[in-house]
């Protein structure tokens, strides 16, 4: 029967196959849990997406090897005024399809970015007006002096306005109408690898592009299959048919470490986790304590006090996560050096939970996905039990991304304790006091993502001011200083900022970003 | 010609049905919208959006309006990938189609001699051994049996590609991977899985079909009249156990389809089942509805075969009563 047949063909097969698990100098097969889910870099605001993307297109700046924000498309700019921003650019690049850059694309790219189904909108949220003013010079006006303006535009790619005009694709799909989604399985940008064949969800392979402007490392082609199992994908590392997995999932890591010929690599993400507690609700929900006991800020540092963040990593992350003391990592704009977090001390916990007068404990439901972050589902078991241990109970519902954000997010917000995370993708924290921590203001934008509901209207007049102050210095000094008004409020509790882990080829030199893009002109093959 | 028209009436039912049920179920798998946009987007932008794709009308409305597109062809838009539902559909369903085609071969190929091999020599001891490892067949998980594979074939003895559809080419005017070295490689792992429940089911159920038969009194006679044993296995016994082993056949193969998802997204197969899987995660309802109304097409057009496969096997339905 078929136990009989496997070997018999194996052998026979084995000789056939040999060749094939050998990589040849320059070319690298990564693969990754995911694709991208479209080629058009306007359409789908989700980081992995992007970031692969960010090899095909470019935007006017970007990051360069060490993270620094550097000029791509973009040479140089000055700012004449607070509001007005002058950017000359770069002659002489030119598209995958051989066509000449010029300001006329910016322009158009820019239109597009804010069309109705762009997902990309919120980028030039603090842009008034963008006008050519001759072929290689782009005039930028904001509303209000935006010291952050070139974060911002890092995420705005250019396309070219030809090619898209040519092929239907002025716009980002619109799902309601009948158009070929020309701009969805096609790429035409300037950055240093062309898409050359593309099956989606199947295999992507991608070539330098002779005629790019800038250096770029010695890889000439790069074949990129998504794997979504993750003992698959660790499989294809350890028997050689890959040279990079993204990211390796925790309990391989030893497996990996031990295997002749790779390696693993990692560096901490900007991205930080949080314990979450409902500070608006009268009545906290799920519960059946009375009133709303995240109200008082001693139940809130009780439970700060409660949560052994250290344990978690040890245990859950393997060791793979650096315990955190405020809601950005250090190498966000904003970080407070001196801050530090509540330490560990459940007889503190329990002395203050009774001075609230919950001196028996209390019941909860916490809410919580299982497929978003790395091994979100464990670190709040882990949470669980750590409160149990001062007499809170909660019940936890575990849950699929797919049903746990719809519940949570804005505007019902429907939790009163749940687990969150966060990466800002300007790398400074205005973003995350906008989205996290701000007092909600849904009509200005601010706190949809504060599902905690909570506010220190004093760390908000702060950050509006250091939003529109220039002066790099001073500003830093403002959101430092409401990151601390945040922290004493413990509007959230921190946990960690979780770290990129990838298992690679021994050979080959990987760059890792803190928002985990993966520049793939500065990786080299030995 | 009556009773097809008949049934294509039932398939069609059948797939409105299975439709309509998929269309209460997309009420729980999450909402698209949160799927589609990137974090920084506004609620007000996401309720526009919702809006304008229909997310807010009544289920019943939503339901209707997507019949009414597909009777016209049109399976709308994947909400995640910003691409035509038919298109990407036709771009995975051969990979799927060839999967399923070649370890249905495969467990017909095995599942036919070993059933009638075990059904003659029942005490013997390959037979009981073949009946053993049927049980592995039927009760080991595929995703376990197949992560197990690639451990042995792909890690330890570096012998078979652990992932992934291998080349392509064409063969009288089809495309396929099952038409290179690379591509049979590729498909080896992914088809004995996928093939190893229903060869299971198959043999076990042409091994009892058999014992059943050859007590019977005609079998007997067949002996006293001193026929070959060939002769008596094979045409007298093996025909008469056909038509309940067709009906199952018909099932268990078109089941592959469904089957297919787990072993699809442990070899990463790029087929349909993985589209699938994807769909779900994303909550991408198109995408969801098209997968299941393919699905129940398959089964109905299975039941359909199986029906036609009656009329020429067995006599008593040509000749009987209408």
């Amino acid at each position: 029967m078929h136990s009989k047949l496997l070997p018999t063909a194996a052998v026979v097969l084995a000789f056939m196959l040999a060749p094939a698990t050998q990589a040849s100098a320059a070319t690298i097969r990564i693969a990754s849990q995911g694709d991208a889910t479209s080629l058009d870099p306007h359409s789908h605001n989700e980081s992995f997406t992007n970031y692969f993307l960010a090899n095909v297109y470019e935007g006017l700046v970007g990051r360069d090897r060490d993270f620094k924000i550097a000029g791509q498309l973009a040479e140089s700019w000055e700012q004449v005024d607070d509001k007005t921003w002058i950017f000359k650019l770069r002659p002489g690049v030119t598209f995958h399809d051989g066509s000449e850059f010029n300001a006329e694309d910016v322009v158009f790219s820019f239109d597009r970015a804010l069309a109705e189904s762009s997902n990309f909108k919120h980028v030039l949220a603090s842009v008034d007006s963008y006008r050519a003013v001759d072929d290689l010079t782009i005039e930028i006006i904001t509303t209000a002096p935006n010291p952050i303006l070139l974060n911002d535009l890092l995420d705005l790619m250019i396309l070219d306005k030809q090619w898209a005009e040519a092929n239907g694709a002025e716009e980002p799909i619109n799902l309601q109408a009948e158009e070929k989604s020309f701009s969805a399985t096609n790429a035409n940008g300037t950055g240093p690898f062309a898409i050359s064949s593309r099956a989606q969800g199947e295999k992507t392979e991608l070539v330098k592009y002779a005629d790019y402007w800038n250096e770029s490392g010695n890889i000439d082609k790069v074949v990129f299959t998504p794997i979504n199992n993750a003992s698959t994908l660790v499989s294809a590392l350890l028997s050689g048919e890959v040279d990079l997995v993204m990211p390796l999932p925790l309990q391989d890591i030893a497996r990996v470490e031990s295997a002749k010929g790779i390696k693993v690599v990692s560096s901490p993400e900007a991205r930080t986790m949080y314990i979450g507690m409902d500070q608006w609700r009268d009545q906290i929900i799920e519960s059946p304590v009375e009133g709303n006991p995240f109200k008082d800020l001693k139940v809130r540092q009780a439970f700060a006090h409660a949560l052994d963040a250290q344990a978690i990593i040890d245990r859950v992350m393997q060791g793979q996560a650096t315990l955190s003391t405020q809601y950005v990592m250090d190498k966000v704009n904003g970080y407070n050096p001196a801050l530090e977090r509540l330490a560990y001390d459940p007889e503190k916990a329990k002395a203050l939970l009774a001075e609230a007068g919950y001196a028996d404990g209390m019941e909860l439901t916490m809410d919580c996905s299982t497929d978003r972050y790395v091994n979100d589902g464990q670190i709040c078991q882990a949470a669980v039990s750590l409160l149990a241990r001062v007499g809170v109970k909660v019940n936890l519902i575990a849950q699929p991304k797919a049903q746990f954000f719809p519940k949570v997010v804005a505007p019902e917000f429907g939790t009163s304790f749940f687990l969150l995370s966060w990466t800002p993708s300007t790398m400074d924290s205005l973003n995350v006091f906008q989205n996290v921590l701000g007092s909600r203001d849904l009509d200005n934008g601010r706190g949809a993502w504060n599902i905690s509901g909570c506010s220190v209207p004093e760390a908000d007049a702060i950050v509006e001011e250091a939003a529109v102050t220039m002066d790099a210095d001073k500003r830093r000094a403002m959101l430092e200083e409401a990151m601390a008004l945040m922290v004493d409020d413990v509007c959230l509790i921190p946990l960690h900022v979780q770290q990129l882990v990838w298992g690679a080829a021994e050979n080959i030199d990987v760059v890792q970003h803190p928002t985990f893009e993966f520049p793939l002109e500065y990786y080299n093959v030995n | 010609m009556y009773s097809i028209i008949t049934r294509l009436v039932q398939a069609a039912i059948v797939m409105l049905c299975v439709a309509l049920v998929g269309f209460l179920v997309f009420q729980y798998v999450g909402d698209p919208v949160l799927a589609m946009v990137g974090q920084e987007t506004s609620v007000a932008d996401r309720e526009a959006l919702r809006k304008q794709l229909g997310l807010n009308d009544p289920i019943v409305v939503q339901y209707i309006r997507y019949v009414g597109n597909a009777l016209q062809g049109d399976f709308g838009i994947s909400y995640s990938f910003n691409r035509d539902v038919s298109d990407m559909i036709a771009e995975r369903l051969p990979a799927t189609v060839e999967l399923v085609l070649l370890s249905g071969v495969l467990s017909l190929a095995l599942a036919i001699p070993a059933g009638i091999y075990t059904g003659i020599h029942r005490r013997g001891g390959l037979a009981q051994t073949i009946m053993a490892l049927s049980v592995i067949g039927v009760s080991v998980p595929s995703f376990l049996l197949g992560i197990l594979l690639i451990l042995v074939f792909s890690v330890w003895l570096p012998w078979l590609p652990s992932f992934g559809r291998g080349d392509i080419a064409g063969l009288a005017g089809f495309q396929s991977s099952l038409f290179t070295v690379d591509g049979l490689l590729h498909a080896l792992m992914p088809a004995t899985v996928l093939c190893l429940f229903q060869l299971g089911v198959i043999l076990r159920l042409i091994r009892s079909e058999m014992l059943e038969v050859l007590r019977t009194d005609y079998i007997r006679f067949a002996w006293a009249r001193g026929l070959p044993a060939q002769r008596v296995y094979l045409q007298h016994a093996l025909k008469n156990t056909l038509v309940p082993v067709v009906t199952a056949v018909g099932l268990q193969l078109s089941s592959l389809f469904a089957f297919s998802i787990i072993t699809e997204y442990v070899f990463q197969w790029p087929g349909m089942g993985s589209l699938l899987l994807h769909a779900i995660g994303q909550s991408d309802i198109p995408l969801l509805a098209a997968y299941l109304i393919f699905v129940g097409f398959v089964f109905t057009l299975a039941n359909l075969v199986v029906d036609a496969i009656y009329v020429l096997i067995d006599p008593r339905i040509r000749h009987g009563a209408r």
